[in-house]
């Protein structure tokens, strides 16, 4: 009998997951009936038009839960490190002696938490409409909640290393939760670390909560070779006056789909959402994203950006959508791709939809190749061409990686870009 | 002795539209050449066909450097080799920074020289000491390459790359345009303490102003893709005068 994916990855978690099956057994069993109502979405639907899930939802994965933490091949931070092995914490691997102490980094199944991840957790990573997401939240992983309260300030970001591992193709959930309080700061890194010699598939969902006049930077960083594809979603939710920046950064892997959600729900946000790619050989990296003003007075700013070679594709869905009374909304969206194959595509859709009549809002993509007087320039210089290819793709991705506000990652970043144009 | 650039006979042309008809031209080491003559006359595209671009096609002619055949070497072998062209629209490279692009630039001409590589110091120290040569704003050095920078900032860039890459041909095209009358003495003053002995410049130019400060040993006119007339720096003087119709008259004539 053939089975459908959906059935067969339920069954294999619902193996797996019989352990811990008392943890929030209610919005767990809502969330997966909304996953088998729903099932996996596919190109027919208009936000996955470009990205073709069925190659890798069709496979049959084990659903490692723990095991061994080598966090070789993470960036080396000055921070509190929290180590996450195939979903689950790794209590004796993290490093969080130095944390103060108002400030929480624990699992999800901490019980010790149990009014705040129930007051929090699934409320703003809706999983109605997010087949992925309601996965993650039917069978997550033990996951990490991050509870910087009102008015503390984390010095040092917070650096979540999710470690996959497994010799067999695998499939792993982690699930984050952060909490900002109002007038809190705090930096967060997630990177997500592979050893794996079979395709492991990653589906993720990060919720982070940003209280009023709270500023919270955010950052993934994935890294990974062909086996690895992993859906990311990253749902934010904003109160009055705060500031939030998200920096979203993928480097290679089969596929992947970062999913970036964000709701500045009072007036006077702040929004920066980066985005870097590049893609080689045959990946395909997706970035969609929505930031929805609904209130006044509220400025976001979109920059993404993408290097493609080879046979990769890359898709760019971003989407602002401003409210009626959203008046006096700033919104600005730029994507900017470089694609340097004949054999590479870029797919881009920036969509502004503005029902506020006073607004200032810009948007504008572009898609095309190293400029070639820029190459000649440097050639006639000396420059060789792979050097002054390199020179320039460099500082094409410059744009985003110095904006980055986490010390230590710039360099971090700038040497993933080197690798990955070697 | 050979000359150090030795072009016979040069015709090129764009999409099948000729530009160059035949070009003769002989540089020897140490010697300093103008080429003046009307917009559009072909004097940026003898000037990017020995650099190398590549949007030019040859249709008849030899170009030797040193006695090598110019034509056959890649754009940034030529520069490694000692060719340099100082544009006449220098291009702007967002997010390159200056001091990266100088020390890649300046590192692959010194490796392929069998030099040592500068380190960060040494290059800044150079870079302030060229700086200071050409009046060079040396805070220019903390901004992206040509980025921003005014037209006269631009060329005065490209002089103090010709500085730091120690060319063996210089080729300036128009490098006075764009500049106003202080900064074009101290430019060139600047190409002044770089002329040596082996240096070669070619020295393109619609100003006889220019050639006031920096002295040719040789004046050509070009019209219409051809060198119509050489003669030495009193040329330069009579054109000033005289204007480009009366070249034309005489070669009609
Ligand atoms: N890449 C090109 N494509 C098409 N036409 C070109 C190209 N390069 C040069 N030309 C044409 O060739 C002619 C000579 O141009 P060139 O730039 O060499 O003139 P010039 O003597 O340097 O003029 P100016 O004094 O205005 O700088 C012009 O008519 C120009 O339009
Ligand atoms: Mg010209």
């Amino acid at each position: 009998m053939v089975k459908y994916p959906e059935e067969r990855i339920v069954a294999e978690f619902e193996r797996q997951h019989a352990v811990n099956g008392t943890w929030l057994p209610h919005l767990r069993e809502k969330a997966l009936a909304a996953f088998k109502t729903s099932g996996f979405p596919t190109r027919r639907q208009e936000s996955w038009k470009y990205t073709n899930i069925a190659p890798i939802v069709r496979r049959s994965y084990s659903t490692p839960d723990g095991g061994d933490a080598d966090t070789k091949g993470a960036p080396d931070l000055d921070a509190h490190v929290l180590v996450l092995v195939n979903g689950r914490l790794q209590p004796d691997r993290s490093v969080l002696h130095g944390l103060p102490a108002q400030i929480t980094a624990t699992s999800l199944t901490d019980e010790s938490h149990t009014g705040l991840i129930h007051a929090h957790l699934a409320q703003y990573a809706s999983f109605a409409a997010e087949p992925f997401t309601a996965l993650n939240t039917a069978f997550p992983g033990d996951g990490a909640l991050i509870h910087v309260p009102a008015d503390s300030v984390l010095e040092k970001p917070v650096h979540l290393i999710h470690v996959t591992t497994s010799n067999q193709a695998a499939m792993v959930q982690p699930r984050t939760l952060i909490l900002a309080g109002p007038n809190a700061q705090a930096k967060i890194v997630q990177s997500m670390v592979t050893h794996a010699a079979a395709p492991v598939l990653i589906n993720s969902v990060s919720e982070i909560l940003v209280g009023a006049n709270a500023h919270v930077e955010h950052l993934t960083v994935q890294s990974d070779g062909p086996q690895v594809s992993a859906i990311h979603h990253t749902s934010v939710y904003q109160h009055q006056s705060s500031r939030f920046y998200n920096g979203c950064f993928t480097f290679g892997g089969e596929l992947t789909r970062n999913n970036l959600s964000i709701l500045p729900d009072a007036e006077h946000c702040e929004t920066l959402m980066h985005g870097l790619f590049v893609a080689r050989d045959r990946s395909h990296i997706d970035n969609s994203t929505l930031v929805d003003h609904a209130k006044p007075n509220c400025y976001s700013s979109e920059y993404y950006k993408g290097i493609l070679d080879d046979r990769a594709t890359g898709v760019f869905n971003g989407k602002v959508l401003v409210r009626q009374n959203a008046q006096l909304t700033n919104a600005y969206q730029t994507n900017r791709s470089i694609v340097l194959s004949e054999t590479a595509r870029m797919f881009s859709k920036p969509a502004l939809e503005i029902y506020a009549d006073d607004v200032k809002c810009s948007h504008g993509a572009t898609t095309g190749q190293l400029d070639k007087d820029g190459l000649f320039y440097l050639r006639a210089r000396g420059i060789n061409p792979e050097d002054a290819r390199r020179l320039m793709l460099i500082s094409f991705a410059g744009d985003i990686i110095e904006q980055v506000p986490i010390e230590g990652m710039r360099e971090v970043l700038y040497g993933e870009v080197e690798r990955m144009l070697q | 002795m050979t000359p150090i650039l030795d072009i016979r006979g040069l015709a090129a042309s764009v999409d099948g539209m000729p530009i160059l008809k035949g070009i003769d031209l002989q540089l020897n080491a140490g010697e300093v050449h103008a080429i003046m003559g009307p917009n559009g006359s072909g004097k940026s595209t003898l000037a990017s066909i020995l650099a190398g671009r590549e949007d030019y096609e040859i249709d008849a002619g030899s170009v030797a450097y040193n006695g090598e055949d110019l034509l056959e070497m890649e754009v940034d072998e030529r520069a490694r080799e000692g060719v340099f062209l100082a544009f006449q629209y220098p291009v702007e490279l967002p997010g390159v920074s200056m001091m990266n692009f100088l020390k890649q630039a300046v590192n692959t001409v010194r490796e392929h020289r069998g030099l040592e590589p500068l380190g960060a110091g040494a290059l800044l120290r150079l870079a302030r000491e060229k700086a200071r040569l050409i009046g060079l704003d040396p805070k220019l050095k903390n901004r992206s390459v040509n980025e921003g920078f005014s037209g006269g900032e631009k060329k005065r860039n490209e002089i103090f790359q010709l500085a730091l890459l120690d060319p063996v041909l210089a080729i300036l095209d128009e490098t006075d345009s764009g500049l106003d009358i202080d900064a074009l003495r101290r430019v060139a003053d600047g190409v002044n303490q770089l002329r040596t002995a082996e240096r070669t410049f070619l020295v393109i130019t619609h100003y006889q102003r220019l050639l006031n400060y920096i002295v040719p040993d040789f004046v050509h006119v070009m019209v219409d893709g051809r060198i119509v007339r050489s003669g030495g720096r009193e040329l330069a003087l009579d054109l000033e005068e005289k204007g480009y119709d009366w070249v034309r008259f005489e070669t009609v004539g």
